[in-house]
C-alpha cells in the first residue's frame, strides 16, 4: 500500500507544486479581500485537493495505468484502497501547507493581516474533500474520467448551493417539529450538527468505497 | 520436466470472441513462441495469465501454483513486455523505475543500470519523449532487473523496424543461455521466433491449433508446388490449406509422407516456415 501511496507522489511532482502556487495565490489574494477572507482556508485547502486528486485520477487515465498497476505485484483492493487514501494525504498536505503559510505570513512584517487556521476549516475541508471522493471516485471508475470531471463540477455546485438551498427550504418550514429540531440544535449545539452530516458523509464514504471495490475487483482490462 | 505454466481449458467468453478451452504448457528454461493473427486470442490468454481479466472455466498455474490465489507471490516472479507502454509519460526512467522498483524484493538496481547502458536509453529523459522502440527497450530493463524467472512478452516487436527486433531476439537468446528463464512471446511476426523459439503455440479464432516443439513443427510439415491438374480431389483432401492460381498450386500438408508417396517425384516439396504454416491453417482452402 505503501509503495502505491508513494507512486502517487511521484506522479504528482509537477501538479503538487502547482497546487502549492494556487494555495499560495488564493491566501494572498483573499487575505485583502472582505468577505472571502473568512474562507480564505477553506477555498485554498479545498482549491488544492482538488487540483491533486483530479491530477492523481487524469494521471492514471491518461497513461492507461491500471494495465502496469495489475501487473505488479499489487491486489486490486490495494489499488483501490491506496486512490482513497492518497486522496486522504493529499487533503492533509494541503491544509498543512496552508496552515503554515497563515503561520508565516502571521510571523513575517507583511502588510497582510490573515487569521490563523481554525479547526473547523480543516473540518470543513475535509468534509468537502471527503464528499469529492465520494462522488468522483466511483463515477471514474465505472464511467470515465470525463464523467468524474463532470462529476466534480456537480460537487462544486452542491457545495456552492446546496448550504443556501437547504437553510431556506429548513427556514420555510420553521413551524415543523423536524425544522425547529434543526434550527435548535444549529443555534445551541451546531458541533453535534456537524458531527451528524460527518457521520453520514463518512458513510456515503464507505459506501462509495464497496462500490469502488467491488466494481474494480470485478473489472476485465 | 518441470513446467512454469500450465494452462488447462482455458475459457473465456467476450461476446464477440471466445476462448474456447485453451490448454498449453511451457517447461522452464525454454522460450515459446504464441503465433497466431490479429484477434486470435493471445493477448486474452495473456491477460487472464496475468489477471487483468476473470476466466469463466478452466486453470492456469504458473511455478505450480494457482495464478489467482498466489497473485502477489508469482508476480514477484514474473516480467512483462506489453505492446504498449504503460508507464507515466510525464515522468523520467529514474522516476518510472522508483515506482516500480519498490513492488519488487529482488531488484536488482546493478542489472537496471546495466540495461540502460546496454540499451542506451537516457535516464532523466522522459517517456514521453522516447521513440517506441527505445519505450520496448525500457520494458525489457525493467523487467530484467528483478530476478524473474518467467518473461512475459505481449506483441513486443509490433511496429518495430528489423534492426530493433533482431536486436530484441539477441536478448532473449542470451538470456536463456546466460540465466535459464523461461519467456512466453505472442506475435503475429512469426520471423522473429524462427531463430529463437523452442515451442511455438498457434492459436487462431481461440482455439489451439498445435502446440508443439518449433523443430517437431516444421519438420511436420511440408510446403508443396505443382501443377494443377496434380491435383484431385483426392489429393486435395490432404492439404490443411491451398493456393492455386494460373500456374499452378502451392499447398501445406500435416503428412510429408502421405505427400511424397502420393505425388513421387512430381511436385516440389519445401520446408514451410512459421510465416507459412500460420497463413495455410488460418486461411485453408480460401485462398485467392
Amino acid at each position: 500500500m505503501f509503495k502505491l501511496l508513494l507512486k502517487d507522489l511521484l506522479v504528482l511532482k509537477s501538479s503538487i507544486i502547482w497546487a502549492m502556487t494556487y494555495l499560495l495565490a488564493i491566501i494572498v489574494i483573499f487575505s485583502m479581500t472582505p468577505p472571502f477572507d473568512k474562507f480564505i482556508y477553506i477555498m485554498a485547502g479545498y482549491g488544492a485537493t482538488y487540483i491533486l486528486i483530479m491530477g492523481a485520477l487524469m494521471a492514471e487515465f491518461k497513461n492507461n495505468s491500471d494495465i502496469l498497476l495489475n501487473s505488479l505485484p499489487a491486489k486490486r483492493h490495494e489499488i483501490i484502497l491506496s486512490k482513497y487514501l492518497t486522496a486522504l494525504i493529499l487533503t492533509l498536505l494541503a491544509l498543512a501547507v496552508a496552515a503554515i503559510l497563515g503561520l508565516i505570513i502571521n510571523l513575517l512584517p507583511l502588510p497582510l493581516s490573515i487569521r490563523l487556521m481554525s479547526g473547523m476549516d480543516a473540518a470543513i475541508v475535509l468534509l468537502m474533500a471527503a464528499l469529492t471522493l465520494t462522488i468522483v471516485m466511483p463515477v471514474n471508475l465505472i464511467f470515465s474520467n470525463q464523467a468524474a470531471r463532470v462529476g466534480i463540477v456537480i460537487v462544486f455546485m452542491l457545495l456552492f448551493f446546496a448550504p443556501v438551498w437547504i437553510k431556506g427550504f429548513i427556514m420555510d418550514r420553521c413551524e415543523a417539529e423536524w425544522a425547529q429540531f434543526l434550527i435548535n440544535a444549529a443555534v445551541s449545539q451546531p458541533a453535534v450538527l456537524l458531527a451528524a452530516g460527518a457521520g453520514l458523509l463518512l458513510l456515503l464514504l464507505a459506501l462509495s468505497l464497496i462500490i469502488s471495490l467491488r466494481w474494480y475487483e470485478a473489472r476485465d482490462f | 520436466m518441470e513446467n512454469v505454466l500450465e494452462i488447462k481449458g482455458l475459457s473465456k467468453n467476450l461476446g464477440s470472441f471466445r476462448l474456447d478451452k485453451v490448454s498449453f504448457s511451457l517447461p522452464r528454461g525454454y522460450i515459446m513462441g504464441f503465433i497466431g493473427p490479429n484477434g486470435a486470442g493471445k493477448t486474452t490468454t495473456i491477460k487472464l495469465l496475468m489477471n487483468l481479466m476473470h476466466r469463466d472455466g478452466g486453470d492456469i498455474r504458473v511455478f505450480g501454483l494457482d495464478n489467482r490465489h498466489y497473485e502477489k507471490e508469482i508476480k514477484q516472479h514474473i516480467a512483462f513486455v506489453y505492446d504498449e507502454s504503460h508507464y507515466y509519460e510525464n515522468l523520467s526512467l529514474l522516476d518510472n523505475r522508483r515506482i516500480v522498483a519498490r513492488f519488487y524484493r529482488d531488484w536488482d538496481e546493478k542489472a537496471f543500470q546495466q540495461h540502460l547502458r546496454d540499451f542506451d536509453l537516457p535516464p532523466h529523459k522522459k517517456l514521453k519523449n522516447l521513440s517506441r522502440g527505445m519505450r520496448t527497450k525500457f520494458g525489457l530493463a525493467i523487467a530484467l532487473s528483478h530476478a524473474a524467472e518467467f518473461l512475459l512478452m505481449d506483441e513486443p516487436t509490433s511496429g518495430l523496424d528489423p534492426v530493433f527486433r533482431s536486436e530484441l531476439m539477441d536478448i532473449l537468446q542470451q538470456l536463456l543461455v546466460e540465466e535459464n528463464k523461461s519467456v512466453l512471446f505472442s506475435t503475429h511476426i512469426t520471423t522473429d521466433l524462427e531463430r529463437v523459439a523452442d515451442y511455438i503455440c498457434f492459436i487462431n479464432q481461440g482455439r489451439i491449433v498445435l502446440c508443439q516443439s518449433k523443430d517437431e513443427m516444421l519438420q511436420g510439415h511440408v510446403l508443396v508446388k505443382g501443377a494443377l491438374e496434380q491435383l484431385s480431389p483426392e489429393a486435395e483432401k490432404m492439404f490443411i490449406g491451398l493456393r492455386k492460381n494460373h500456374y499452378g498450386f502451392e499447398g501445406l500438408s500435416a503428412d510429408p509422407r502421405g505427400i511424397r508417396q502420393f505425388f513421387g517425384d512430381g511436385v516440389l516439396l519445401e520446408s514451410p516456415g512459421l510465416d507459412e504454416i500460420m497463413v495455410f491453417y488460418v486461411r485453408g482452402h480460401h485462398h485467392v
